[in-house]
């Protein structure tokens, strides 16, 4: 019996030990706003989170980082209800499933919490506005207008693009198509191939090879791709065709650093994910102040990043493509490094 | 001696648990109340269904490690049938048909082969996961017709989630079949030795085929409340549940080697890992750390199993009293 008393003793000894990790969580009169993310430990995610922490800071909100440890919409399920238990103000998530999560956010907001996404989107009628990067056209454009200046407004250019079967990388290219068709801005470039670097360093560096071989007039590669716009970069250097080709495209300032310093690619184009964060919660702080409701037409007060007007559907576009050169790439990578230790 | 040394199991849950609930309250402002107490349910009884007939199997000195696939291939198929057409209860139908199979066909491979259950179910696990996904692909299917986030989304009497009355009543069903049937007593035997029981007259290969069976019929279950609750099946659908499930299982008192286990011990442990879960994350505090937290208790779990385990043999038997 002893042994008995003793034993369950040791077993609460060992919930209370088990349990000291976590911290309990101050009452606050603040408003709290969660960011629900597709999955924790992503960089991207980490960065949204450095901006949703400012704008937070600037209007006095608590903000709550969360996400699953893997990226499922059961995993998104499950925290969504443990916000809606915590009475949070508002959920701003990055959504993994567009129709898993309908349900859990209805319930949500039928208990008063805001649903704002971002990054990506869930069905209109479950969240009042979605806060995108930018349209497939801007993200196609980002990197067109880099080309237009790098060809000095007319040239040959080569596309690589990520798998053949990539969905959004396809319509990337296929807005570019149609840009340099019918937009005058962009008719002075002439797309002389469209390659497929299937996402993997070495096709991506031997599609980019093909490309500077075949088109001896070739002036710029664009690459929808990060792994293809470094890949590509890389060829440039190792074949010293630095200031003859030049490559631009989508990429990662961490992975772009040393090919921006070195020539090969003089600027490229992202979405800046911090930017994507803080404009999440200004727009967020602007709905649950009742400044806006999230109808088309409305405009929010972005903070710094301006103004920005809602279109159909509770669409709100931030704009065209961040830009990095050789003046920022560095900053924006060092940044990156310190959010993803 | 028996009963008593499986009692301490379960008390020891009994006090961690409310230990665990103590603490979660402490913790949050939000725990207890009613409503949220409720609600976690749901992100807990669609792996406990699969941890009853897992515990079954695991008594029986079998294991399936495929039950997160079996549920992502109904789930599929279910998707495939509405895009279809089907009506509600033929999905429900086809599900657990489909679970019941792919059961059955792991518990036949099993007796075939002659090998650890572990083995083959690796394989079947590559294998069911693999067949759903080559369907369903990088798409999803959303199709389910209107009455059929009933089994995963709706309240009886406004309160109890079906879901969770489903995980009740067939808690209470697998108690009575392993704790008071010719059935259990025999699941028992064959866990403590196979050759004896099969001396003794109970057909071991056939039990194993139903063993199986029965847990993939659950997993069927288990498809049908969960692709009702999301009403979206993907390729990721039940990822890592396999896991899960085990830890619920194992953590419940269910030896491992076999011959030993209760379902209130899985049943405590359910509510455990349940309420542990959804107040962590009440302070938001992030999976990883969770799973390290649901880790050292299933550590500890096993510690104090063979602790256990040497109390009874050395202590208890020494100052044996009759």
């Amino acid at each position: 019996m002893i042994m008995k008393i003793s034993r369950r003793a040791g077993l609460i000894g060992l919930a209370m030990t088990v349990m000291a990790g976590a911290v309990p969580a101050a009452a606050q009169d603040a408003p709290r706003y969660a960011m629900l993310v597709r999955v924790l430990g992503n960089t991207a995610f980490e960065l949204a989170h450095v901006g949703a922490q400012e704008a937070a800071d600037d209007l006095g909100v608590e903000l709550i980082f969360t996400g699953p440890t893997e990226n499922t919409a059961e995993g998104q399920v499950n925290l969504i209800n443990s916000l809606i238990a915590q009475r949070v103000d508002a959920i701003m998530l990055s959504a993994n499933d567009a129709t898993a999560l309908t349900p859990a956010l209805r319930r949500a907001a039928q208990r008063g919490i805001a649903i704002v996404t971002w990054d990506q989107d869930t069905e209109v009628d479950a969240r009042t506005l979605f806060i995108a990067s930018a349209t497939n056209e801007l993200i196609a454009m980002g990197p067109a207008r880099i080309a237009l200046e790098l060809a000095d407004g007319e040239g040959d250019i080569g596309v690589i693009s990520g798998p053949a079967s990539s969905t959004t990388q396809n319509l990337w290219v296929d807005e570019l198509l149609r840009l340099t068709e019918e937009n005058p801005e962009f008719a002075g470039l002439n797309v002389v191939e469209v390659a497929y670097g299937d996402e993997r360093s070495d096709k991506a560096y031997s599609e980019a090879l093909g490309l500077v071989n075949k088109y001896p007039d070739l002036e710029v590669i664009v690459a929808y791709s990060s792994v293809a716009i470094a890949a590509a970069s890389q060829m440039v250097r190792d074949q010293g065709l630095v200031g003859q080709v030049s490559v631009t495209g989508l990429g990662f300032p961490t992975e772009m650093v040393d090919h921006v310093t070195s020539g090969a690619t003089p600027a490229f184009a992202i979405w800046n994910m911090v930017d994507v964060g803080y404009t999440t919660v200004e727009a967020t702080y602007n709905l649950l102040n009742g400044d806006i409701s999230g109808a088309e037409g409305d405009v929010i007060d972005a903070g710094r990043m301006g103004e920005i007007t809602v279109g159909a559907d509770g669409v709100a576009v931030m704009g065209e493509l961040f830009v990095y050169d050789a003046s920022n790439v560095q900053a924006a990578a060092d940044l990156i490094n310190s959010v993803s230790e | 001696m028996k009963i008593r040394a499986l009692g301490l199991w379960e008390v020891a849950l009994f006090f961690l648990l409310a230990g665990v609930i103590v603490l979660n309250a402490w913790l949050s402002p939000y725990f207890l109340d009613v409503y949220n107490l409720i609600d976690s349910t749901f992100s807990f009884s669609e792996k406990a269904l699969i941890a009853l007939p897992m515990a079954l199997l695991i008594i029986a000195r079998e294991i399936d490690v495929s039950v997160a696939s079996i549920v992502a291939l109904c789930a599929v198929l279910m998707g495939v049938a509405a895009d279809a057409g089907a009506s509600v209860p033929v999905l429900a139908l086809l599900s657990l048909c489909v679970g019941t199979a792919a059961g059955a066909f792991n518990g036949l491979i099993v007796n075939a082969l002659g090998v650890h259950s572990i083995v083959v179910t690796i394989g079947t696990l590559s294998l069911y996961r693999g067949i759903a996904v080559s369907i369903v692909r990088d798409g999803s299917y959303t199709g389910f017709p209107g009455g059929f986030s009933w089994f995963g989304q709706h309240y009886l009497w406004g309160y109890v989630p079906v879901e969770f009355l489903i995980y009740v009543i067939a808690t209470l069903i697998f108690g009575v079949l392993l704790h008071t049937t010719n059935h259990g007593r025999r699941i028992y035997a064959i866990g403590t030795n196979p050759d004896a029981a099969r001396y003794s007259g109970v057909p071991v290969t056939r039990y194993r085929v139903a063993l199986f069976a029965l847990t993939g019929f659950m997993c069927g279950l288990a498809a049908v409340l969960l692709a009702s609750r999301l009403s979206s099946v993907r390729l990721d659908i039940a990822t890592g549940w396999e896991l899960q499930v085990i830890t619920m299982v194992v953590l419940g008192g269910v030896a491992i080697a076999g011959g030993a286990g209760t379902i209130l011990g899985v049943t405590l442990a359910v509510f455990l890992i349940g309420l542990l879960t959804f107040g962590l994350s009440l302070v938001n505090v992030p999976g990883i750390v969770m799973n390290i937290y649901i880790g050292c208790m299933l550590i500890a779990a096993i510690t104090l199993q063979r602790g256990a385990t040497f109390v009874r043999l050395h202590l208890l038997s020494s100052n044996k009293e009759t």
